[in-house]
């Protein structure tokens, strides 16, 4: 690993620091997710400069909508997102293997073989019923939504981010260990009690970011990683709700059993497995 | 302005949609060219079987558990498919006229059930309906003879039972649902897990007010436990297990993910423990929900979900909504149950998103649809707007219904010929030309005896008597099989041409039987007819062997 990755690395962890003691009021939240950025295999499995960048950009954008919360208004906010989100795409996709490339031989928005089969195929079917409705049914439209569609999910999949995409990963690909399962109530407890001043730049961020990845190429997981920091914002935010609860046998009965999964996951999956190295 | 809505006006809307889900579920039910399962067909058969001699294919009396290739399948739905078996004679309708009309009760059901729980909220009920009749998972579903479909409706009506039983205060009601929970465990295997969490969760919450009448409660758990007692004790034996073993993660033969080859865990429990998580939450992503899986390829249409696409945004809103809305406080403690342990029996085996058996699911989620639907159209404020969304609203629906149309009618018998197991129909018509021939039916590549037994409507007392080869007593705990059968002029075994050309049979099998050119180039074969599948490939050869053919 070279110098510059190390301190991009590092400068990556005091920036989120920063931010999630910004955006939280727990000291211990602000810890549970500057330790979590630090060991996720998410973050710790980046081995370019220009995607280091990019999630630096991604704290940048919540830091920013985080220090001005009060005064947020949508002009603002379309501002710094355009500022700070542009940029990190094409920094996220401007190295990639040229195979992989946001062209136009290769995106969903353009037809391959297979695709133009799958219409010819289904036209038949339908000629019989109708020519002009298996026309209507079946076209070159309807082949790139539904292409869209396929990326779209890929990126839109719990699955995905918390069970390394068990049931439907690729065996032995390390690649898509993201986050730790314990940490799922915590993500849906955060979606669900996410406050209304900063609701609306974490999903918005969140959709545009899902949106887009939708126009790559099938598998470009490098875009998934501007989700890692509203991610771990959502989990920050379930775990706050817990930790506010009034009763403290209750924080222990709901908090202890996903600490203790935690930790033996990071233990046993992630250590045993060598997820970091 | 609170709207005012004519009660006849809702009436007929109401009206429609029913007759809405029962066509759909009905229509061209019986035709084969869609195909007929191997399930199905034993199903069917085993019905018949049972009208005409009070036994089952192997000469059981009154089975509790139909044993059934390598399971045993539960025995509700075979007994009520004896009746429109009785009235309209064996066939493709009647087999799967039990699942279709559970299918469209289901739609009247949950219609009746909202209404109650959200206190005459009738726009919010007919949305929960609408979803669940245009619902792909449920439509599909209730177009075949799954076991599933039924005790997906004995669930709905034990929940419909509880829920009025405790709001009029009618505790006979409650106990009325109760069976219902017990009776689904006779329906579906599955719902031997899921049942009983649902029922335990009503009996939780309900507790002050059954309480009150402790000899009620004492009497009510009598009869229920007296209800459970048959299935409970066939559900101890290795049949009743057979499914639980086969299935589940926790046994040895399953393949455990997250394995690569510079490091592992060692920790099996924890692996399972990962992985059965992961296949829980599965139930829940929006990409299975949502987004065309082709890995079911029996069990699912090709290019739809479980939920039309322009439903997702509705299934997020809808869960934010129903979890923090005040008003949704009793729709909540109803329905958390179902959201919370109808994909539990599913997420247990290893297959990830398994449709059918997690059917269950299809109730909540139409509900928490229905409700972002709801919530989107109040908080459109304008009435111009709210037209606007009305009217898109039903554009996507229109086009969700044809599309689902042409995936049921077309598409899937195209794509899917081969694992919905089309031409049998045909090829019993067929075989019927030659009564006095004997038929040997290659077995190589499959199951098809039972589509044999009921496409020709074959008489049960002969087969038992002929091919009831298991041991009795054994029924519920042997596994022995027998893959070669004969039964009247049918002979179910592997083909042996020398043999076959020797004593003159007519020979049935699939494309790889014999390719067309080696039976024109041999003067020992005849091709007497070929079946085909929709895109022209052979289903089955019909070929007559024999002496020279000159």
């Amino acid at each position: 690993m070279n110098i510059i990755l190390i301190l991009l690395k590092v400068i990556n962890v005091v920036l989120f620091f920063f931010l999630v003691k910004k955006y939280f009021h727990k000291f211990f939240t602000t810890i549970f997710l500057t330790i979590l950025f630090i060991i996720s295999p998410w973050q710790t499995q980046i081995n370019q400069e220009n995607i280091l960048i990019a999630l630096f950009l991604s704290i940048l954008f919540f830091l920013i909508v985080t220090h001005k919360k009060d005064a947020l208004n949508l002009k603002y906010l379309l501002i710094v997102f355009l500022l700070l989100f542009l940029p990190s795409l094409f920094l996220i996709t401007n190295k990639l293997p040229r195979r992989n490339k946001f062209q136009a031989k290769n995106t969903p928005l353009s037809l391959n073989q297979e695709s133009i089969a799958h219409i010819i195929h289904y036209q038949n079917i339908l000629n019989p019923l109708n020519p002009v409705f298996s026309r209507l049914y079946t076209n070159k439209a309807t082949e790139i939504v539904k292409n869209l569609e396929i990326n779209f999910f890929e990126t839109f999949n719990l699955n995905y981010y918390f069970f390394a995409n068990h049931p439907l990963e690729r065996v032995g690909v390390k690649e898509t260990e993201k986050l730790y399962s314990g940490l799922l109530p915590l993500f849906i407890l955060g979606l669900v009690s996410l406050n209304s001043v900063l609701f609306l730049p974490t999903i918005f961020w969140i959709i545009v970011a899902s949106l887009i990845s939708s126009l790559f190429n099938n598998r470009i997981y490098n875009i998934q990683i501007l989700l890692f920091v509203p991610f771990l914002l959502l989990i920050g935010i379930g775990l706050e709700k817990i930790l506010k609860l009034p009763v403290l046998w209750k924080k222990i009965i709901i908090l202890g059993p996903i600490l203790i999964w935690l930790i033996v996951e990071i233990i046993v999956l992630g250590l045993n497995q060598n997820l970091y190295f | 302005m609170k709207l005012k809505y004519n009660k006849y006006l809702w009436f007929a809307i109401v009206g429609i949609l029913f007759i809405l889900a029962f066509t759909i579920r009905f229509y061209q039910l019986n035709n084969p060219d869609h195909g007929f399962y191997l399930d199905e067909a034993a199903i069917g058969y085993n019905a018949y079987s049972i009208l005409k001699t009070g036994k089952d294919e192997f000469g059981k009396s009154f089975p509790l558990l139909f044993r059934s290739f390598t399971d045993f399948k539960a025995p509700l739905y075979i007994y009520l498919t004896v009746l429109p078996i009785k009235i309209l004679g064996l066939g493709i309708f009647s087999t799967r006229f039990i699942s279709a009309f559970s299918g469209s009760i289901a739609v009247i059901c949950i219609y009746f059930l909202l209404k109650l729980i959200t206190k005459n909220n009738r726009l919010l009920s007919f949305l929960t309906a609408l979803v669940l009749t245009i619902a792909p998972w449920h439509v599909f579903y209730s177009r075949g003879a799954w076991e599933s479909n039924l005790s997906f409706l004995l669930l709905l009506g034990a929940t419909l039972f509880c829920v009025y039983g405790f709001t009029t205060k009618r505790r006979l009601f409650f106990l009325l649902g109760s069976i219902f929970f017990v009776l689904s465990t006779y329906a579906y295997h599955g719902q031997r897990i899921v049942a009983p969490l649902i029922f335990g969760f009503y009996l939780f919450y309900y507790r002050k007010w059954l309480s009150e009448k402790k000899k009620f409660l004492v009497f009510g758990f009598l009869v229920l436990g007296l209800l459970t007692i048959p299935i409970l004790a066939v559900s101890l034996t290795p049949g009743g297990q057979s499914r639980v073993k086969s299935l589940s993660i926790f046994s040895p033969q399953t393949i455990l993910p997250w394995k690569n080859q510079e490091g592992q865990s060692n920790n099996r429990t924890l692996t399972i423990l990962r992985k059965w998580f992961a296949l829980y939450t599965a139930y829940y992503s929006p990409r299975n929900l949502f987004s065309p899986d082709p890995a079911e390829k029996q069990r699912w249409l090709p290019d739809l979900a479980t939920f039309y696409i322009w439903q997702l945004p509705f299934y997020l809103l809808g869960l934010i909504w129903l979890i923090t809305k005040k008003k949704y406080e009793r729709l909540r403690s109803i329905i958390w149950p179902w959201f919370f342990f109808s994909p539990l029996a599913a997420s247990l085996t290893g297959d990830p998103f398994s449709t059918v058996r997690a059917l269950p699911l299809v109730f909540p989620l139409s509900v928490i649809i229905a409700i972002g639907i709801y919530e989107s159209i109040i908080f459109v404020k304008s009435r111009n707007l709210k037209i606007a969304f009305s009217g898109i609203l039903v554009l996507l629906i229109i086009c969700s219904l044809i599309n689902l149309m042409v995936q049921l009618f077309y598409i899937l018998p195209f794509e899917r010929a081969k694992y919905w197991e089309l031409g049998y129909s045909q090829l019993g018509k067929s075989l019927s030309f030659f009564p006095n021939q004997n038929i040997v039916i290659d077995n190589s590549r499959g199951e098809s005896y039972i589509h044999v037994l009921f496409f020709t409507k074959f008489d049960p007392a002969t087969y038992q008597k002929e091919a009831g080869y298991l041991e009795l007593p054994n029924y519920y705990y042997s596994y022995n099989r027998v893959n070669n059968k004969k039964f009247g002029q049918f002979e179910y075994r592997s083909i042996d041409w020398g043999k076959e050309e020797k004593e003159g049979n007519i020979v049935v099998g699939d494309e790889l039987i014999s390719s067309r050119e080696n039976i024109l180039n041999n003067p020992h074969r005849q091709l007497f007819g070929e079946i085909l599948y929709p895109d022209k490939t052979v289903a089955f050869r019909i070929i007559k062997a024999g002496l020279p053919f000159y």
